[in-house]
């Protein structure tokens, strides 16, 4: 399946109404030298393409916007990286103006001064414009370096970074640096961190997070975004790369067994992030007969001895209308050999929530049940406060719109 | 004394070493009492003494053989008898505070009937098993057991709590310690014996909807004042005053993200610390209730924040990034220095008693010590961990020491920083992953765990691991050499006694955690040699790896070829069995003939044509057994000579032969002969099948690889016919490059701070130009046989103008030039005299072409051409210079 052009193809945040909604759209922007990596980054995050794909990637030559609709909706900005930001026909108001979030993407395995010196004037131009803008530096290409050259050039480039600014008078300028690589989680690990720092709803996210688990005896949730496997929100505890590794595998078994076993509804799932029309079809498979149900539920005891026990099921609960209110809901258990479950619950169209417990807490099933139950109706509460304030400001902006319009039509 | 009175106890569950042990020392003087009595109570016969030597928990048995023999040792000098049944702690004469208990029975102890014991305790140095012996419900035997587990030695217990625990902290006087969970939020009693429950809070945090804590601080306010702060798993910081009333006595909920740790200050008994996840750290006065918290503005999520024990201004903050920094409450706005310390999060730090060192523990797996009154920003030691530390702390007293708990990690190690790589000690505390650590003093360290357990534990006492490992190892090279090494300890317990000063450079700032002024390292007594084993001739093995024939088809010379190489080699036997091969196989060298045997009474020899009768000659001839004239008779006798249309099969089979021949050697571990065997054979139809022929391809490859035969490896993987041997070489090539004054490959995952640039162990620049002495990188240009190397433009430059190398090394690089040099002068001279055919150098492959010097830079393609010529071209022109040593050269053209 291809998610490569979901985006600009969409009817309703098209490029003709971006301007109206870009308040509500954070924009990210990946800059960096040439040959840096940053359309690699860009394909495979947002994507999908695998990373070795990227070595036959041409060089980018214009700024190549790319609208994400995602859970929430951005804009991803990849720059050619001889763009030259001293160049007077520039126009920094317009690109720094509006920009939530600069990643800086470093070669590391290249030497790096000529990197850092431009890090330095596209920070010192960028905050000069737009001083909320949050800087962001992936010390990319890590893979192929050994662990204790990594921290030394994180160290390196952090240092040379931060005495430079401050000698700029900059203190303030917060940077943000991660090692990434395309061929491991790091990048996802490293825009999960960006991503997140530019949804306003984070605290409250967590904070409803941190209760799930508290109340259910989850170790670890997350609340990630499907397509991009970039977790949102998780809860206050911190991410240790296997936990999210495990739970980024998982999505990908649950997207690869839906497409296998899913009835035609997969057939509109890849479209399902293009189409707003399709609002309700979820992107796991959906399985024929109710009983499903009861059998992964009983078959998921016996399957302890197996590694990994795939009680994946979904759409069950649209058999039941009274519980589930008429939402399709894909829902799936692994069951890992060393007494570890992950239990991935569909939250809506693009957000699933995934967690680690252990198997004797998941003799309570039910409970969490309930629970992340009750977790997506809070969701649901929060996110319809953003939905109402755009309807909002839709309605004023077309009211607006009309006044002139009459307005116009008067004087005429 | 009457032994049919006394019982001997043997707890089952002690291994039978340390119960051997235990036997011999009760039963030689003093049989032990089974009775069981409660601690103190009983004032009969309770002459026991006990030492603790190990108090494992779980009792994992892995230490009681070497350590009874030398608690045995230690305690026949003890002579502190406790009279009665009460707790009593001794010191032995040989120095260190051992546990002297006056455990009535509690221990396996002794109970001297009828007074005949008394006066002279008995000690049972079992290594830490002795509180198996069943007093009690013991916490290691009964995790679930809700109530306190009296076990025999102080200090050594556990305390099941319900609920999972994930943070402790202890009153100012260390006789209660507050533990929290995710639905537990108690304050225990502690004393030497056990634990229990005080004040269960849990109750008023359900009214308040405080499920439960991820953090708890004890404040050093005692008395009325005293008052604890937990983070409520939803958020807030509650402040309970427990010492007048147990009631929330302020919620903190200012922080919009969650609070990841708080932290009393030692000095300043009212102020608290939280760190918090919406990127500040707040300081709050907890005498003034409505007063806001001082805000520092980390920009970065907190993970952790500690206080300097001696200072009451200076704070040091952990963060998601992986950096500390340190700031100063005198000047909240601005932090103070800040340095990169992990790869990931900051997971703990603790500050040094002496408030000058910092340890830190982070995501990347380790546990990082810093000077933070150094500049340098470098951590001064690092110790590796098995997972990343959930908690770390310092052991007071023990200025080198610490101890941490692991994610996901049920035991708890104290490491000495002098000796990184092996734990002091390792705890079997707990089932399930420890959580949370605290020393209760310089000996007793309290755990929580997620097995619901609250534990205490000694470990004084406890084995050190490193006395564990075995001190001696072996390898062995492919030059038959066997190098080893044994460990020369000085016995149990030498740690101290193995530390060297620190090696390298005399840094005059360096303090050592003690407050020493020499920074001291573990360095392990060993003694190691190297025992040539002679088991493998090696030269005969290159000589016959380099000039064995493994050409499949001509088996008859490829044979006699290889049977005279390793005739050369002295490989006798090898030679031996090469000319057999090529017997059995030679008889197919006229495939029109079989010679077949016919019935023993078959007299006659039938001969079809001449021809024929040659062909058997010819056999003769190799045949030895046809050889003697006089058997000769006999033989043909026996064979019959048909010519055989088609299709041509062999009458007699070698196959048995030369199966037992490869077995033969495979048996040998001569995987060359069987490889070469193989190869050679390769087209033979009905070659016998061997299982192993896959190993002893990889094998003989990777030995070739050894002897860095590469060529050779290649040629005998490429001959293979099994896939995954021909295969090997096709996929995943890594080509390494070297640097050509060491040839010291320079990988690419060099974890030297110059990268690829420069050699780590000769310290020279690769590849530099020789013109501009610097790296060049990108397109490297060499002389190959001078092989000094250049920028491109550099030589283009330098060669415009002058023949010889640059280097000054006298080779005459680019003799065009001095042609074109000559002819200038010829031209200025205006001298007519054709002689410059003698400069003319005919093996040189650019000899006609004539560069006048300002073409250099009129036409740069052709000579960027006629570079790239001289530098690439050359090496594989074979009429130039085959014989000119080829020196290895540095690859660098990116």
């Amino acid at each position: 399946m291809s998610y490569s052009d979901y985006g600009d193809n969409d009817p309703i945040y098209g490029d003709d109404l971006a301007d109206e909604d870009r308040e509500s759209r954070p924009r990210l922007m990946l800059m960096g030298l040439r040959r840096s990596g940053k359309s690699s980054i860009q394909r495979v995050v947002f994507h999908k393409m695998t990373p070795t794909e990227t070595l036959f990637l041409e060089s980018t030559s214009k700024i190549n916007k790319d609208n994400i609709h995602s859970f929430i909706d951005f804009q991803v900005w990849d720059f050619p990286g001889q763009m030259d930001f001293f160049d007077p026909t520039f126009d920094t108001t317009a690109i720094f103006g509006e920009v939530g979030a600069l990643v800086f993407v470093i070669d590391s395995q290249d030497d790096y001064m000529e990197a850092l010196a431009r890090l330095h004037s596209t920070v010192v131009a960028a905050y000069r414009v737009n001083p909320n803008i949050t800087f962001e530096v992936f010390i990319h290409k890590v893979d192929g370096l050994s662990e204790d050259y990594k921290i030394d050039t994180q160290r390196d480039i952090q240092q040379t970074t931060t005495d430079e600014l401050a000698d700029a008078g900059l203190e303030n300028v917060q940077l943000a640096f991660y090692l990434t690589s395309i061929y491991d989680h790091s990048i996802f690990e490293a825009f999960s961190k960006v991503i997140q720092k530019l949804i306003p709803q984070l605290p409250t996210l967590e904070n409803l997070l941190n209760i799930l688990c508290a109340n259910s005896g989850i170790e670890k949730a997350f609340l990630f975004d499907v397509i991009s496997k970039i977790y949102i929100a998780t809860d206050s505890s911190p991410v240790d790369s296997q936990s999210y590794e495990i739970c980024s595998d998982m999505i990908d078994v649950i997207i690869d067994i839906s497409s296998i076993y899913g009835r035609a509804a997969i057939g509109a799932k890849s479209q399902g992030y293009l189409d707003d029309q399709q609002d309700q079809e979820d992107w796991s498979h959906q399985q024929d007969g109710h009983d499903d149900y009861e059998d992964s539920n009983g078959g998921g005891h016996g399957h302890s001895q197996a590694v990994v026990s795939n009680s994946s099921r979904a759409g069950s609960l649209n058999n039941q209308p009274a519980q589930s209110g008429g939402n399709h809901e894909a829902f799936s258990v692994i069951k890992m050999g060393n007494g570890t479950v992950l239990y991935l619950r569909e939250v809506n169209k693009y957000l699933a929530l995934i967690c680690l417990l252990r198997a004797e807490t998941f003799e309570k099933q039910g409970l969490i049940d309930y629970n992340v139950h009750c977790f997506k109706e809070a969701m649901d509460q929060v996110f319809e406060l953003k939905r109402a304030e755009r309807t909002r400001r839709e309605m004023e902006a077309n009211q607006l719109l009309e006044q002139q319009h009459n307005g116009l039509y008067g004087h005429g | 004394m009457n032994r049919d009175m006394l019982k001997l106890r043997k707890d089952p569950t002690i291994p039978p070493s340390a119960a051997a042990t235990v036997n011999t020392s009760t039963t030689n003087a003093f049989p032990v009492s089974p009775r069981l009595g409660n601690t103190g109570g009983d004032s009969r016969g309770n002459r026991s003494g006990r030492q603790r030597t190990s108090p494992k928990g779980s009792g994992a048995g892995n230490n009681a053989p070497s350590n009874s023999a030398s608690s045995n040792a230690s305690v026949a000098s003890t002579q502190h008898p406790t009279t009665n049944g009460g707790p009593a702690v001794g010191y032995n004469t040989l120095g260190s505070p051992g546990y002297l208990t006056g455990s009535n029975g509690l221990g396996i102890g002794a109970s001297g009937g009828g007074g005949s014991s008394a006066g002279s305790p008995l000690v049972t140095g079992n290594g830490g098993h002795s509180q198996q012996d069943g007093t009690g419900p013991s916490g290691n035997q009964s995790p679930l057991q809700p109530s306190t587990s009296p076990i025999s030695s102080p200090n050594t217990f556990r305390f099941d709590t319900n609920g999972a625990l994930w943070a402790l902290s202890a009153s100012p006087d260390y006789a209660s310690v507050a533990v929290v969970g995710r639905d537990v939020l108690k304050i225990l009693n502690v004393t030497e014996w056990g634990a229990e429950e005080a004040i269960n809070l849990k109750a008023v945090g359900v009214r308040n909807n405080f499920a439960g804590s991820t953090d708890v601080k004890w404040g050093p306010t005692t008395g009325r004042d005293a008052k604890i702060a937990t983070i409520g798993t939803n958020g807030p910081i509650v402040i309970w005053d427990i010492g007048t009333h147990n009631k929330i006595g302020r919620t903190i909920k200012e922080h919009t993200r969650s609070v990841n740790r708080i932290c009393f200050s030692p000095q300043e008994p009212n102020l608290l610390l939280s760190a918090s996840s919406d990127s500040t750290i707040r300081l709050w006065d907890l005498r003034v209730r409505d007063k806001p918290g001082v805000i520092m503005d980390a920009k970065d999520i907190v993970r952790e924040v500690q206080f300097n024990p001696t200072s009451t201004h200076d704070i040091v903050a952990g963060y998601e990034s992986g950096n500390i920094q340190r700031w100063d409450l005198r000047n909240p706005l601005v932090g103070e220095k800040k340095f990169m310390a992990h790869m990931g999060f900051v997971t703990s730090l603790d500050y040094h008693p002496s408030g000058r060192f910092l340890a830190s523990g982070g995501r990347d797996r380790t546990i990082k010590v810093w000077d933070m009154e150094d500049e340098k920003r470098r951590e001064i030691h690092t110790i590796p961990t098995i997972q990343y530390t959930s908690k770390v702390q310092w052991r007071p007293n023990r200025p080198y020491q610490l101890a941490a708990s692991f994610k996901d990690e049920s035991t708890v190690q104290v490491f000495d920083v002098r000796r990184p790589y092996v734990p002091l000690h390792v705890l079997y505390q707990h089932d399930k992953d420890a959580t949370s650590i605290l020393w209760k003093d310089s000996d007793v360290i309290w755990t929580v765990s997620k097995d619901k357990t609250f534990a205490s534990a000694l470990v004084k006492g406890q084995t050190v691991s490193a006395d564990l490992l075995p001190g001696g190892k072996a390898a062995m090279n492919c030059y038959g050499q066997l190098a080893f090494t044994v460990s020369t300890k000085a016995g149990p317990d030498s740690f101290e006694r193995d530390l060297v000063p620190k090696p390298g450079r005399p840094n005059a700032k360096a303090v050592a955690l003690d407050g020493s002024s020499e920074p001291m390292v573990y360095r392990t007594r060993q003694t190691g040699g190297v025992f040539d084993c002679e088991l493998f001739n090696h030269e005969a093995f290159i000589y016959c790896a380099q000039n064995y024939s493994m050409e499949a088809g001509n088996i008859r010379e490829v044979c006699e070829h290889n049977s005279n190489v390793a005739w050369q080699a002295n490989k006798y036997r090898d030679s031996q069995a090469w000319t057999a091969l090529k017997l059995f196989f030679s008889e197919m060298a006229e495939p029109a003939i079989v010679v077949s045997q016919v019935d023993a009474v078959a007299p006659e020899v039938t001969t079809s044509a001449g021809t024929k009768e040659e062909e058997q000659q010819d056999d003769d001839d190799d045949i030895d057994t046809l050889e003697a004239g006089a058997t000769k008779p006999v033989v043909r006798s026996l064979f019959a000579i048909k010519v055989l249309d088609a299709p041509i099969k062999r009458n007699w089979s070698h196959d048995d032969t030369i199966r037992n021949m490869l077995e033969f050697y495979a048996d040998q571990g001569e995987v060359q002969m069987c490889v070469t065997i193989l190869l050679v054979l390769a087209e033979e139809e009905d070659l016998p099948q061997f299982d192993l022929s896959q190993h002893w391809f990889s094998s003989y490859i990777d030995l070739l690889s050894r002897f860095k035969l590469w060529s050779i490896a290649t040629a005998v993987s490429q001959a293979c016919k099994d896939d995954r041997i021909h295969t090997m070489n096709q996929d995943s090539t890594t080509i390494h490059t070297s640097c050509s004054s060491c040839m010291k490959p320079i990988l690419t995952r060099a974890p030297s701070s110059s990268g690829f640039w420069a050699c780590d162990r000769c310290r020279k620049v690769l590849s530099s130009c020789s013109v501009c002495h610097k790296t060049v990188r990108g397109i490297f240009t060499w002389c190959t046989q001078c092989s000094h190397g250049f920028h491109l433009q550099h030589a283009q430059e330098w060669f415009s103008q002058s023949a010889e190398c640059p280097t000054g090394c006298g080779h005459q690089c680019f003799p065009e030039m001095l042609k074109i040099q000559r002819e200038q002068e010829q031209m200025s001279l205006r001298l007519e005299t054709p002689d410059n055919e003698t400069l003319h150098d005919p093996s040189h492959p650019h000899a006609h072409q004539h560069f006048p010097p300002r073409s250099v830079h009129s036409h740069p393609q052709q000579e960027l051409a006629s570079n790239q010529g001289h530098s690439t071209l050359r090496a594989t022109d074979s009429d130039a210079k085959a014989s000119s040593p080829l020196s290895y050269l540095p690859y660098n053209v990116v």
